[in-house]
């Protein structure tokens, strides 16, 4: 494999795996890691979490990751990846920024 | 062969209809990126006639459900909505299902890839009754699907938490709506008789006209749980079969004793899900990706295609692959090898877009 894919695979699994465990361990979810798929919704159909679930979820990531995520961003709870996404957007801005978040 | 009963009798200017394993449903009235586009931006009514029903008692059937279908409908509370799947003996999945519990009630809404007989035999032990042919269900889905429905049944429409059932009159008729859909918009399925079908339709679709209603079919459907990312049991599904690496893990309860292929599907889970189904996008202007397309990372091949289409949200074709765990992942840059050519793809997150009704505010209409 292309070493750059293998950066990119290692980047990403590496913030997947903690916002799983995240989310399986504050919202005492019956799953392991492996039974999230990383598209499976956070809301509605999917995890089915309400709004509370859903704060606590925002606290998790920014506690977790450093990041703060705006009151009212309920469009990036859409899945697991959506909320990757947002992570690594944040990352590599931070890194490029001189690590301010 | 059961037919469409939402128009009985009457012509639909430009409809075309379609088979699906023996139920007859609309595929499309017209253009269906129109059709999908009424649905993002505005409403949209389907005549979900390929919907098979069944209607039982609470007390007698939620039990032996709770023993056929993966998700945990013993616990399912009055007035609320499962959303969960039926898979066969060796675990694969053959109907995407909503269990609706309303009152005495109980109610299950499948959607299916194997003919009806097959659904009917697996509930064969389950005390409920096949109404598909006395029953006409349609879909109100999108931004403004609270619109009509608000205006036709009242206020108390805008209350109802998804995956909610309730009963409700519409133009002297008594119908169930359940706050549901599989489109990422607002959804509502509406259940009503087969004799008021037409009536109802009818009224659904005068309701909506100052909402910018237009009707839909199972095509536009197929588009909008794609890139909505909605289990799709007629594309994806009918390809891949396994529930494990669609990631429908949340379809079912591993914790339940006994469910219809739980012992193959704990199986394959013990030893390791070995794919997973991912989303990718064409590049900017490329099109010609097909079902059963090879799919390259690096010069090696990794998987292949299993639903694909038209995306409005993207502007791109996309698709589902169906691709090596090691190498399923968003961010990606794969070659798909099409029957035009190679075609350059990148593995995407599922919706890749922000429905328009999760910036509505019901509280607020």
């Amino acid at each position: 494999m292309d070493p750059r894919t293998t950066s990119i695979i290692s980047e990403r699994a590496g913030v997947v795996a903690r916002i799983k465990r995240n989310l399986i361990t504050r919202l005492s979810l019956p799953y392991t890691e492996e039974d999230l798929h990383e598209d499976v919704s956070l809301l509605g159909s999917g995890l089915g979490l309400d709004s509370l679930d859903a704060l606590e979820v925002v606290l998790g990531v920014e506690q977790e990751f450093g990041v703060k995520i705006e009151e009212g961003n309920i469009a990036l709870l859409r899945s697991i990846n959506t909320l990757v996404d947002y992570v690594l957007e944040k990352g590599a801005a931070a890194a490029a920024g001189g690590g301010a978040r | 062969m059961t037919a469409s009963r939402a128009t009985p009798g009457r012509s639909v200017a430009g409809a075309v209809t379609t088979d699906r394993d023996g139920a007859t449903g609309i595929a499309r009235y017209g253009d269906v990126d129109a059709e999908v586009r009424a649905v993002r931006e505005a409403v949209g009514l389907m005549d979900a006639s390929h919907v098979m029903v069944f209607k039982g008692t609470v007390d007698d059937a939620i039990y032996p459900l709770d023993e056929v279908f993966a998700g945990n409908v013993a616990n399912l509370r009055y007035g609320r909505v499962l959303h969960t799947l039926l898979a066969d003996d060796a675990g694969l999945v053959i109907a995407d299902a909503y269990i609706a519990c309303n009152d005495d009630e109980i109610l299950v809404l499948c959607e299916a890839c194997v003919p009806r007989a097959e659904v009917a035999r697996l509930l064969a032990g389950c005390p409920v009754a096949d109404v598909t042919d006395d029953v006409t269900v349609f879909c109100l889905d999108g931004p403004k699907a609270w619109g009509p429905l608000r205006d036709l049944a009242g206020r108390d429409i805008l209350g109802m938490p998804y995956l909610s059932v309730e009963n409700h009159v519409l133009d002297g008729a008594p119908v169930q709506i359940l706050r549901a859909g599989k489109t990422a918009e607002f959804g509502y399925w509406i259940v009503a008789a087969a004799a008021d079908a037409a009536k109802a339709h009818d009224r659904l679709m005068a309701a909506g006209a100052r909402y910018g209603i237009a009707p839909y079919g199972l095509d536009a459907l197929d588009l909008l749980k794609l890139d909505g990312r909605f289990f799709n049991v007629n594309r994806e599904g009918r390809v891949v079969r396994d529930p494990l690496p669609l990631g429908l893990q949340w379809m079912m309860d591993f914790q339940k004793e006994r469910w219809s292929g739980r012992d193959a599907v704990l199986a394959r889970r013990a030893a390791g899900v070995a794919h997973k189904v991912v989303g990718f996008a064409l590049a900017a202007g490329q099109r010609g990706v097909r079902v059963g397309d090879v799919v390259r990372l690096d010069g090696e091949v990794v998987g292949e295609v299993v639903a694909c289409g038209w995306s409005l949200g993207l502007g791109r074709e996309m698709g589902l692959a169906l691709l090596e765990r090691a190498v399923a992942w968003a961010g990606l840059d794969f070659v798909v090898d099409a029957a035009t050519g190679p075609l350059s793809a990148t593995s995407i997150s599922l919706p890749p877009f922000v429905p328009a009704s999760l910036m509505v505010k019901l509280d607020e209409v």
